[in-house]
């Protein structure tokens, strides 16, 4: 008892670490990474969570960072801000202190040491949630190693904050050391740390569970191009409180839930499940709608579109509700959560039977299937099943059609809650989207007069992008747009089909017309046509000869252009690029490119198809694809030969 | 249990209530048609009125209605109110209306946000601000907002700029109202042909009034100016006032730079270290010059920049001794702090306010008041100025980049502000000059040396390259900047050169798997291919209003020699093209010698300000360009 009551009440005390060597000092560069601009010579961490005085349950974060600056654009690593969480009663409050800093210089073959001053650390209110407390540290310049420590008191023990070993600089020694009473339970998830660790173990002694890790040489974490969340990748250790017993409790708390219970606590829960409800507000609406239709697709349809024109979303991701769905309904705004749970309510309302669907969304990063944990989710879906058809709902995006979710939400699979039927749903990209461009270029009598017309049509995705810019830019300057792209077509007129339509169903179309003076030349009794003129691939999406993570591409795409001329009488084609057909491996997706000679070769025909199949690609596949896009770029600049009769 | 229950059915009532009582004020279909053309949001009327106290104290009042149409127009009804220690917000509040103009409710403590420290960069500040969000979603729907704020920032008064926003949002009526104490005079000016002040009395005070009413939307033009350069608003400024103790006078620009030298005051003493120190770096040199740029080195190593927002609006300085302290500043604090290590050798030098950005108007010079954003600091020499440019660790000594080049400063001399102009870079300071060596193959391969210098504002844009010093970002860099695709790129050298006017030079070899494909038995190379020109101006909507502003004056001098494959007959081979008009020139020149394509390209173009009908021409300008660049030469194999 008395070791207990000298921990929970000590300050604990930071470990010695080795002094800063002359030689370290001295270093220019970081061996194992040359393009870093800074390394982690050491970054050490201590959490604790112990009784106070009031025999409630802290949680204490012991903090070291020494750094190593090798470059100027490393400077801003000096300063140092923390967000430090307070609820709303603004009674728990996390706290910072014992804030040190320093920096070690090499001047005149001594080393120098600069302490921060504890007059430079300033604390201040930054909004409602959160103070933030920064400081700098003094006399930065290249070559300086700087360090700081601090300690964090926070009254939220049961969810203790990441420890991550991982930084966009490279690091060469984390550590991290986490103590709990053993009435306090944590699961510890550690994610991509699999044979990294150098030092792994957990022991109890005198009622207290303390573990220790240990990582070396840790690589800095570059971003890539498509990446949904780069911290699914970064190495780090998670905490959660999974169990306790406290005084006057007979048994433990199990706060690990399995799926069952997961479902069932957020079913109940009023600010989740336990917030569907009727409208009365909506009575007259549900009444009319259903006299209206009476196909339940068809009245089901109805309820999402009056939804979605008649509320907007406040750009909120929240797992739980804020407000009843009553105020939503008032206010006409609210979080997706809760523009869908009104969703929910309403076609309940209509006789539909309607469910919520938890997920994470893609920049929240991915869930862990084998811990069922409230907080890895963020977001919450309607789902409907019509005629033995699962769909998915989402009402945040006008632009959105029946069945089509924000691109935010393609992340496999969502929970869908529904009483003791619960389960993991699918969540299903659609079959198709991408943009088909048909070009049609006609010689008239002259061969310097050159009649263009060009169609973009947008399927899935890509017609949703369509409508959003048309919206959100306005016509003129969509319109604008594609003059620019197409800025060679002379005095190009713009039109726009199936924008106006409030149905979301209706293929939007832009037609682009006009006199293409430039797109070709005229050369000695020659004409050389480009095979693709506009929007071919001329460029390399894939630079980099390596890749580290996989290639999310979000949802699968598919990308057609179809490009006709139709030759003057007096000219034959001499040169026509030859047709290629390229498969990533197990069909995956394809380059199909053909051409083709009709009316006896007065009308060609250049065909570019790209599909890619999949929304994810493997690291394995990355070179595959790079060699697709190889054939796509070179194929997309070649020419057509024309020479006269 | 009950009071509650009984309470939220009051609460009810009392909602319900002032829907039906509310005077229809603010229906939409008050708006004029032509004001709702093209708009995303009307702002129905914006009263902001002045009530200057006395010198040391003034109140500001703000009534706005916006009527938003569409989602685009949402952030249109977002509302922010900045303030600091020396201000203090009250009585915000804000009304909702649907489109007929009945009261939907009313805005709620809750949802105002008070949001403070706000950047991560800037460590130290005080600057907080308050914003609110009015979200609807049955459009078109109207908010109506109105607040105090007691001031006490008192150099800054209110600058009125009605229709600023009117590529999106149309104006139906604004307005800008002070009223001034007998004894203080206002300063302002009226520009583009805003309506004349109307003035009156109320009691002893005078009231300033100005108003505007009905400004539809203008689009947005391409290279138009800024609006405080083509559209009607009100300058106005303090003559005597005092702000945080300090007591100062804008009425004329010789005042204005008394009052920085005021604040300045008694600041600049640096503890003996620092003296000593910059005492025995300028021993060995013999020239002014060489003194000056040893002191700016000491600054450039033993200091880095930091933003600093703290009282008297962030128009003091951190004491010279605190920055020899910390080794850190924001640009007043680095400015002072060198110009204190200056005078320690002797050497005077002059706080120089400056308004700086990269493609911004100059301050208004017949006007005295506080225009600026930014210090730096100038070095008077018998022979040219010197300019530093105090918050950089890297800037070459001396330069002056297109943030802070050929524009109005205002100097801190002993005897006040004198306005002078910083030096501008001409055409020759800003250029590339690009040389290739490539050899082509007949599978359309080829092999490319490429040597080019960035000078002026093309050396800003390049030497981020070397200061990082990172091998992916410096390769990605080069092949995005030549044009490259993705070849392999080997021998990178990158070199900077700090001479007055800097450049970087780079130098690498390029090895590209497909330059261009075969198509059959033909190659089809473009000669200018790394040097293309692809900035051709979008036309915008027609006919063109707005006059043509164009930033920097830039050239270009290329050189490409091509080893050609060996081919059967050159069936193409472009023209030579050179023009001229008065954006800049244009010149570009083949020669071809046996199995060697020479190409020569000469490209220089102008700044300054152009008519709106001279639009038309500017984009023809770079459309000739642009298709010259992408003339292409056919090779039969």
């Amino acid at each position: 008892m008395l070791s207990m009551a000298f921990i929970a009440n000590a300050q604990q005390e930071l470990p010695k670490f080795p002094d800063v060597k002359v030689e370290d000092l001295k270093k220019k560069e970081y061996v194992k990474d040359s393009s870093a601009e800074a390394y982690i010579m050491m970054n050490y961490g201590n959490g604790w969570v112990y009784k106070n005085s009031e025999g409630g349950y802290e949680i204490a974060y012991q903090y070291f960072t020494r750094i190593k600056v090798l470059k100027k654009s490393a400077f801003e690593r000096a300063t140092k801000t923390l967000f430090l969480y307070k609820d709303d009663t603004q009674q728990n409050i996390e706290t910072v202190e014992n804030v040190k800093g320093r920096t070690y210089n090499f001047i005149n073959d001594g080393i120098t040491i600069e302490e921060l001053d504890p007059k430079d650390v300033f604390k201040g209110k930054y909004d409602k949630s959160y103070d933030k407390v920064s400081f700098t540290l003094p006399k930065v310049k290249e070559g300086s190693i700087i360090e700081y420590s601090y300690v964090v008191r926070s009254p939220y023990p049961f969810k203790p904050k990441d420890w991550y070993f991982q930084y966009n600089i490279p690091c060469e020694r984390s550590e991290y050391t986490f103590s709990s009473p053993t009435n306090l339970a944590y699961r510890i998830l550690m994610q991509a740390c699999e044979g990294k660790l150098s030092f792994d173990k957990c022991a109890t002694a005198d009622e207290y569970r303390t573990c220790q890790w240990l990582m070396l040489n840790v690589p800095a974490l570059n971003r890539e191009k498509y990446v949904a969340n780069l911290d699914d990748y970064t190495r780090k250790i998670h905490f959660e409180l999974a169990e306790y017993i406290v005084d006057g409790m007979s048994k433990p708390k199990n706060l690990s839930i399995d799926w069952p219970a997961f479902d069932k606590q957020l079913l109940i829960d009023e600010d989740l499940g336990g917030r569907i409800g009727k409208i009365s507000a909506f009575d007259a609406t549900a009444q009319s709608l259903k006299t209206q239709k009476t196909d339940t697709l068809e009245l089901a349809k109805e309820v999402y579109k009056y939804v979605q024109s008649n509320f907007t979303w406040d750009g909120n991701k929240y797992l739980f509700t804020q407000n009843t769905l009553k105020e939503i309904f008032n206010r006409k705004t609210g979080s997706g959560t809760e523009l869908n749970l009104l969703l929910i309510s309403l076609l309940r309302q209509v006789g539909i039977e309607a469910n919520p669907v938890v997920i994470s969304t893609r920049e929240h990063g991915r869930i862990w299937k084998d811990y069922p944990m409230i907080s890895r989710f963020n977001y919450t879906l309607a789902h409907v099943n019509i005629k033995g058809k699962d769909v998915l709902l989402d009402v945040t995006d006008k632009n959105l059609r029946w069945g089509l979710l924000p691109s935010f939400c393609m992340v496999g699979e969502g929970r869908l809650l529904i009483s003791n039927k619960s389960q993991w749903l699918p969540i299903r990209t659609p079959e198709k989207s991408g943009e088909m461009i048909n070009m049609e270029f006609t010689f008239g009598e002259k061969e310097s007069e050159l009649e263009s017309q060009i169609t973009y049509a947008g399927v899935g995705y890509q017609a949703i992008d369509y409508r959003t810019e048309y919206n959100t830019l306005g016509k003129e300057k969509f319109a604008e747009k594609f003059r620019k792209k197409l800025s060679t077509i002379d005095k190009a007129l713009v039109e726009f089909e199936g924008f106006s339509s409030t149905d979301t169903d209706v293929q939007p179309v832009i037609a682009v017309t006009g006199k293409n003076p430039e797109g070709y030349s005229v050369v000695n009794g020659k004409i050389y046509l480009k095979t693709i003129p506009y929007d071919g691939t001329t460029e390399h999406p894939f630079v980099s000869a390596e890749r580290a993570f996989p290639i999310d591409f979000t949802y699968p795409t598919e990308e057609t252009i179809t490009c006709k001329y139709t030759i003057p009488d007096n000219y034959a084609v001499v040169e026509l690029p030859k047709a290629i057909r390229v498969t990533l491996p197990e069909d995956g997706g394809r380059f199909n490119f053909s051409v083709a000679q009709y009316q006896g070769g007065k009308v060609i025909i250049v065909t570019s198809q790209i599909q890619l199949k999949k929304s994810i690609y493997g690291v394995d596949e990355y070179q595959a694809i790079r060699t697709v896009y190889d054939h796509i770029v070179a194929k997309h600049n070649e020419m057509i030969v024309l020479q006269k009769k | 249990m009950l009071t509650t229950r009984l309470l939220k059915v009051f609460l009810l009532l009392c909602f319900v209530y002032p829907i039906t009582a509310q005077t229809v004020v603010w229906n939409v279909q008050g708006i004029p048609e032509k004001l709702k053309e093209k708009a995303h949001a009307v702002i129905r009327t914006d009263e902001n009125v002045l009530l200057v106290k006395n010198e040391g104290f003034l109140t500001r009042k703000k009534h706005t209605v916006i009527t938003i149409l569409d989602e685009e127009g949402l952030k249109y009804g977002h509302l922010y109110i900045d303030y600091n220690k020396l201000s203090k917000v009250t009585d915000l509040e804000g009304v909702l209306y649907d489109a007929a103009g009945n009261k939907l409710r009313k805005l709620k403590k809750e949802e105002i946000n008070d949001i403070g420290n706000v950047s991560e960069t800037n460590l130290f500040d005080d600057y907080r601000y308050k914003s609110v969000q009015f979200n609807y979603a049955n459009f078109p729907f109207t908010v109506e907002y109105s607040y105090e704020v007691s001031d006490k920032r008192m150099a800054f008064y209110e600058s009125w700029f009605p229709g600023d926003d009117t590529d999106d949002v149309s104006v139906q009526a604004s307005s800008l109202q002070i009223e001034m104490p007998a004894n203080m005079q206002l300063r302002y000016k009226e520009i583009n042909g805003v309506a004349s002040v109307e003035k009156s009395q109320n009691g002893a005070n005078t009231v300033y009034k100005w108003k505007v009413s009905n400004l539809p939307i203008k689009a947005h033009e391409p290279y138009a100016p800024a609006w405080s350069e083509r559209g009607p608003g009100v300058w106005t400024a303090p003559a005597t006032f005092e702000m945080d103790g300090y007591k100062g006078d804008f009425s004329t620009w010789q005042k204005v730079g008394e009052f920085d030298n005021l604040l300045n005051k008694g600041r600049e003493t640096l503890p003996p270290r620092v003296v000593n120190e910059i005492q025995t770096l300028v021993k060995g040199e013999t020239t002014q010059e060489a003194k000056v740029k040893k002191v700016y080195e000491y600054l450039q190593q033993h200091t880095r920049y930091i933003s600093i927002q703290l009282g008297i609006g962030g128009l003091q300085p951190f004491e010279a001794s605190l920055v020899a302290e910390k080794g850190y500043g924001d640009c007043k604090a680095l400015s002072f702090f060198t110009k204190a290590m200056l005078k320690t050798i002797g050497v005077e030098s002059h706080y120089a306010s400056i308004k700086a950005g990269e493609a911004t108007a100059d301050i208004l010079t017949d006007f005295p008041a506080q225009q600026f954003n930014h210090v730096i600091l100038c070095v008077p020499m018998p022979k040219d100025t010197i300019w530093l440019e105090c918050t950089s660790q890297t800037n070459p000594f001396g330069y002056l980049s297109n943030f802070t080049a050929n524009r109005h400063t205002l100097l801190a001399t002993p005897s006040g502000g004198v306005l002078v102009k910083t030096p501008a870079l001409s055409a020759k300071d800003n250029q590339v000059s690009r040389k290739v060596k490539m050899e082509l193959g007949a599978d359309g391969s080829a092999k490319a040396k490429i040597d080019a210098h960035f000078k002026g504002i093309f050396y800003d844009d390049m030497i981020g390259l070397i200061h990082e010093n990172n091998q992916e970002k410096t390769t990605i860099s080069l092949l995005k900047n030549f044009y490259l695709g993705n070849a392999q790129l080997s021998k990178i050298a990158l070199q900077e050169n700090r001479d007055k006017i800097p450049s970087v030079q780079v130098a690498f070899d390029a090895d590209l798997k497909k330059l261009t494909s075969p198509s059959g038995s033909r190659l089809f190379v473009t000669p200018d291919i790394f040097f293309k020109e692809d900035g051709v101006p979008s036309s915008g909507s027609e006919p063109r209003t707005m006059d043509v502003e164009l930033f920097n004056n830039i050239s270009y001098n290329d050189e490409i020699e091509i080893q050609l494959p060996t081919y059967q007959a050159v069936e193409a081979l472009p023209t030579d093209v050179s023009f001229t008009s008065k954006f800049g020139t244009f010149q570009v020149k083949y020669q071809l010698q046996g199995n060697k394509l020479l190409l020569t390209r000469k490209f220089t173009r102008n700044n300054g300000k152009y008519k709106a009908n001279d639009f038309a021409e500017l984009i023809d300008f770079y459309k000739k360009i642009s298709k010259a660049d992408r003339a292409q030469m056919v090779l039969k194999l």
